[in-house]
């Protein structure tokens, strides 16, 4: 027998469980046990006892399933109990409702897992035997991936099941206990479950009771409708109760619903309307408080489009459109307030909910598919088709609430414009109108352009072609900008565009054609680059390269390299100290030139990033605690690969680099900083980038982020020992940006790790270069900043880097950063230290060394 | 074993508490209660604040702690541990009574001893929940997928061991000690993290 759950299992699992209450989240106890592996029964005892008070152990309930009716016995069957409804084999529970359980069963004809929905018959409850019957019909209608199909009904004297398609994954309201979706899962969800909803209604069918726990999301994120148990075709009268509740879940229900389940049970007749049942017209009814909601009408497909938009607000935000804390508070709220949506959710989607959660439905989205369409249209930033309330819609309304006096105003009103009726109209509303459709269609071609141009990268010679194409596609857009300025000044002034939807539209182009100025400018410089970029790197430099090429040929490390000229590169000769071979990346800023003293590179705010051809060959990668004191558990065990050549930038990416580029420095020191160096700040390293930002960075410059293997063998440069510069972590001494003396008394957080015996002048970064280079010519491999690297965070137990270039890449959940930071001691900044995070983590100590792969 | 500004580890602050230094017993609440306010927080989630609220709960804990405190000795284990001990059993209490009130009902929890607790202990306890620092690192573990966060409540709370969280996440002490050391390493630079977390 299992023993009792852990203390601290139990806390855990009760904190989750009622807090999933507290939310409305209704979990199944599959979903908890899953949580907890190992407690599997004792979570069930434990459950059970939440759920309903009930103090019986799993033992006792298998104890007295002798005595228990046939019913119960099937609806509720033990744990890991082979129970058995007729050919389906019970596997697990699923979820427990009022009425029942659903089951993971194995379907013995057919070898097929099922979900199986078990209500017990008795005539102490209502039969819901035909309800099953009904549902199976219903979905025997449609067939669609976003639809649970229905396989099998059937019922006996004890228990009436459904059996359904199992749907592997987690409901909406299961996820959202962990906080709301992200806005484009959250839009993509709905907009699946909107579509599927749409053939269901295609063929005829009303779900009803659209909720998040009955959106399960599949592991590949789709959405799947489950439970059409109150479902109804929609040519049918009120659904199926004995007690004349409506059904569905109160808070997802559209306002019609509540009207007609309010008229049906007040008066015992079906629909009756407000007006009928008050003698006095003019006195509203209390029971349906706000006459905008017909209830005359009966619920169509759109109940479901309004439970949808009560979803989609509750997927973005954790909380629900409307909410009270009673029962009648709900109804008065949903009846009567309109939701208040954050200015943050953006104007398209505030509309589409607006629209979806409106309470006239003549102006509700009249299909699921309609929504669908402008969800779409929302994540990929296209105009949407709903249109805010304008203001005569405000007027209409204003009418309904006030009939006398409208009629009165709406007389006089019709007297006036009957005296300005003009022949000209047509003539302006057809011009109005190809200006409306020209205003839209730029806004699409513009946003498509402004996609389009990110793609237009790196700057090379095969993308001319391209790039020309794009500009010819974005000029006559730009051409037309007077034209809309126009427009808005018009507006502004009050004539020409009077639509406030057609104003939002015109408003949000301008400044798009700005951003499509911005990438003109932006892509001609790139063309301007491509043209030249043959001359200034290949032919110019050609003795240049020749010289490279013979030096690399000569020298052992490279194995008899033949280095052949690379374009984007311009040649800078060897490092008198490495004697390795250094190339600058022309896009990235200006050529550094070399002391004729020192033979030292000349490097400032303004420099291009130079890139040190790093010989290949066999190397050992990582550590193990006999080679490294310090080493960590994930920095082994060694791997061994044969490199070949590759190019590595001698120096971390510079702010100024980076922002030269992107126009942004994302760095939390960056200039204004007063741990920097004022002098030079944007020579100090960028940080605060993510992996993302970095890898395309990178690939927009025609450069990549080193592989962990290649960066490792960069940082030893021969050596093995933990750090490049010896066994001794003083041996740092001028070597590196750690977290030192200096740091701890200058500003640095309590949180680094500090040594006492070092002082390298600096509390956060260094200016690149500021301390010494290891063999391969590279500075701060060792602290300043962390640094990406292009590969994941894989377990050298488990994946083995490759050789040539050292990828080694399965899981994309996190990717390395490599060599510490200025906030590290020496221990997290050794040359096998392993870190990481996923790629959008950034923070204020990782940034970037570019590499390039070798044209061979 | 942690050390704090007088150099005594907090089980020896607890030791000399237990021989009649009280103030010791407030000295080494203040080196727990950090941890305590975390874990607290961790487990009341936002949608159960209304009611139940962690400083309450760190109260109740404080004084069941210093009425109890006679009854801990070195031998059951660390004062940390025990001190965990407490609140596991409270807030156990406090979910079942919870659980049994409805949806809607608050609960407050019996401090009656309240009066009995000294004032430093009830001023650590107010202190650690006011704290900025300990708001933005709840939150920043609130971010961490649901397995860290279970790793981070048992092993870097609580202070288990590896083999006692591997029990509990039927994991072996191994795994757990490599997911430990990679959290660790995600958030060791976060503010108050030494302060909070058990060695």
């Amino acid at each position: 027998m299992e023993p009792p759950l852990p203390d601290s299992i139990l806390v855990d699992f009760l904190g989750r469980l009622l807090a999933d209450r507290a939310a409305g989240a209704a979990n199944t106890l599959a979903d908890y046990q899953a949580l907890y592996p190992g407690h599997e029964r004792a979570v069930q005892a434990e459950y059970l006892r939440a759920t309903t008070g009930s103090r019986a152990s799993v033992a006792s309930t298998g104890a007295s399933q002798g005595r228990a009716s046939p019913a119960a016995r099937m609806a509720s069957p033990a744990a890991g109990d082979a129970g058995r409804v007729a050919h389906y084999r019970l596997v697990r529970e699923l979820g427990r409702g009022g009425q029942g359980t659903v089951w993971l069963a194995h379907d013995e004809r057919l070898e097929r897992p099922v979900a199986l929905k078990l209500v017990p018959r008795s005539p102490l409850v209502e039969d819901l035997a035909p309800r099953f019957r009904r549902e199976a019909q219903l979905a025997g209608r449609v067939e669609h991936p976003g639809l649970c199909a229905v396989y099998d009904v059937g019922f006996d004297d004890a228990v009436a099941w459904l059996a359904l398609r199992y749907v592997e994954g987690t409901t909406l309201a299961r996820r959202l206990a962990d906080g709301p979706l992200p806005r484009e899962q959250a839009l993509a969800l709905i907009e699946g479950a909107a579509r599927a909803l749409h053939a269901a209604h295609e063929a005829g069918i009303l779900h009803r009771d659209v909720k998040p726990g009955n959106l399960m999301i599949t592991p590949g994120g789709e959405a799947v409708v489950l439970d059409f148990g109150v479902a109804r075709p929609d040519e049918d009268g009120p659904p199926l109760t004995l007690t004349g509740d409506a059904l569905g879940t109160p808070a997802y229900m559209a306002p019609e619903q509540l009207g007609s389940a309010r008229a049906s049970r007040g008066s015992g007749a079906p629909r009756l309307s407000p007006e009928r049942r008050s003698p006095d017209r003019r006195v509203p009814d209390r029971r349906v408080p706000d006459r905008r909601v017909d209830d005359r009408r009966v619920p169509d497909r759109r109940v479901d489009v309004w439970a949808l938009g009560v979803t989609l607000h509750e997927a973005l935000l954790c909380r629900r459109p409307f909410e009270a804390p009673t029962r009648e508070g709900l109804v008065h709220a949903i009846l009567t307030t309109e939701p208040d949506l954050p200015a943050g959710l953006g104007r398209d989607l505030c509309v589409v909910l607006r629209t979806a959660l409106c309470k006239d439905l003549d102006r509700r989205y009249r299909t699921a598919l309609d929504l669908a369409e402008d969800l779409r249209r929302v994540r990929r930033h296209e105009p949407i088709l709903a249109r805010p309330a304008g203001p005569i819609v405000r007027l209409l309304s204003w009418g309904r609430r006030n009939p006398g006096l409208a009629a009165s105003l709406g007389a006089l009103a019709v007297v006036v414009l009957g005296a300005l009726v003009v022949t000209g109209s047509l003539l302006a509303e057809t011009r109005a109108t190809l200006a409306d459709v020209t205003r839209l269609s730029d806004q699409k071609v513009t946003r498509d352009l402004l996609d389009e141009q990110r793609t237009l990268w790196p700057a090379e010679p095969e993308r001319l072609a391209a790039m020309e194409a794009w500009l010819a596609a974005a000029q006559p857009v730009l051409a037309r900008e007077a034209q809309h300025r126009q427009a808005l000044a018009e507006a502004a002034a009050g004539s020409g565009i009077t639509d406030a939807w057609m104003h939002e539209q015109l408003a949000q182009l301008l400044p798009a054609l700005d951003e499509l100025r911005a990438a003109v400018s932006s892509v001609q410089a790139r063309m301007d680059f491509a043209r030249s970029v043959g001359r200034l790197t290949l032919e110019e430099p050609h003795a240049a390269w020749e010289a490279a090429a013979a030096a690399v040929g000569a020298d052992p490390r490279f194995e008899g390299l033949a280095l052949r000229p690379q374009s984007g590169l311009v040649p800078l000769g060897a490092d008198r100290d490495s004697h390795l071979q250094e190339f600058a990346v022309l896009q990235t800023g200006v050529v550094p030139t070399r002391d004729a003293g020192t033979g030292k590179l000349a490097i400032d705010e303004a420099s291009a990033v130079v890139l040190v051809l790093v010989p290949g060959g066999l190397t050992h990668v990582g550590a193990t605690p006999e080679t490294d004191a310090w080493c960590g558990r994930w920095d082994g065990p060694i791997q061994t690969l044969r490199l070949d050549p590759f190019l590595l930038s001698r120096f971390e990416m510079t702010q100024g680099q980076w922002q030269r580029h992107t126009g942004s420095n994302p760095s939390t020191y960056g200039p204004g900083s007063r741990l920097l160096d004022a002098e030079r700040p944007l020579q100090h390293p960028v940080e605060g980038v993510t992996w993302a930002d970095a890898d395309r960075v990178t690939r927009e410059l025609g450069l990549t982020l080193p592989t962990e293997a290649q960066w490792e063998h960069a940082a030893r440069a021969g050596t093995t020992t933990p750090w490049w510069t010896g066994a001794e972590p003083e041996s740092l001494a001028g070597a590196a940006d750690l977290a030192d003396d200096y740091a701890r008394t200058h500003g640095g957080h309590d949180a680094w790790k500090y040594v006492d015996w070092m002082d390298d002048g600096f509390t956060a970064h260094a200016p690149v270069g500021s301390y010494a280079a290891n063999a391969f010519g590279l500075h701060d491999v060792i602290g300043n900043v962390s640094e990406w690297c292009l590969d994941t965070w894989e377990d050298w137990d488990v994946q083995h880097p490759r050789d040539g270039d050292g990828f080694c890449s399965v899981d994309e959940t996190a990717h390395n950063y490599r060599g510490g930071g200025f906030l590290h001691g020496p221990a997290e900044a050794r040359s096998s230290t392993r870190n990481g995070g996923p790629p959008a983590f950034f923070s204020y100590y990782v940034g970037l060394r570019p590499a390039r792969a070798l044209e061979r | 074993m942690t050390t704090g500004p007088e150099g005594l580890p907090t089980d020896a602050l607890a030791q000399r508490a237990q021989s009649g230094d009280r103030p010791s017993f407030d000295a080494a609440w203040s080196r727990v209660a950090p941890a305590l306010h975390a874990w607290a927080s961790l487990h009341i989630r936002p949608a159960l604040r209304a009611r139940l609220d962690p400083e309450d709960l760190l109260q109740e804990v404080a004084c069941r702690g210093y009425a109890g405190f006679d009854s801990w000795s070195e031998q059951l284990g660390p004062f940390r541990g025990w001190i965990f001990g407490i609140a596991r059993n409270v807030l156990r209490e406090a979910f079942r009574r919870l659980s049994a009130a409805g949806p809607r009902a608050a609960i407050g929890l019996p401090t009656e001893a309240l009066a009995s607790i000294p004032d430093p202990a009830t001023a650590v306890t107010r202190a650690v929940a006011r704290d900025d620092a300990m708001r933005r690192f709840v939150v920043r573990c609130r971010e961490l997928p649901e397995a860290d966060q279970r790793l981070l409540i048992f092993r870097g709370l609580e202070g288990l061991s590896h083999a006692e969280v591997g029990q509990l996440l039927s994991l072996s002490p191994d795994a757990v000690a490599k997911r430990w050391q990679r959290l660790c390493d995600k958030l060791r630079a976060e503010p108050r993290w030494s302060d909070i977390v058990a060695a």
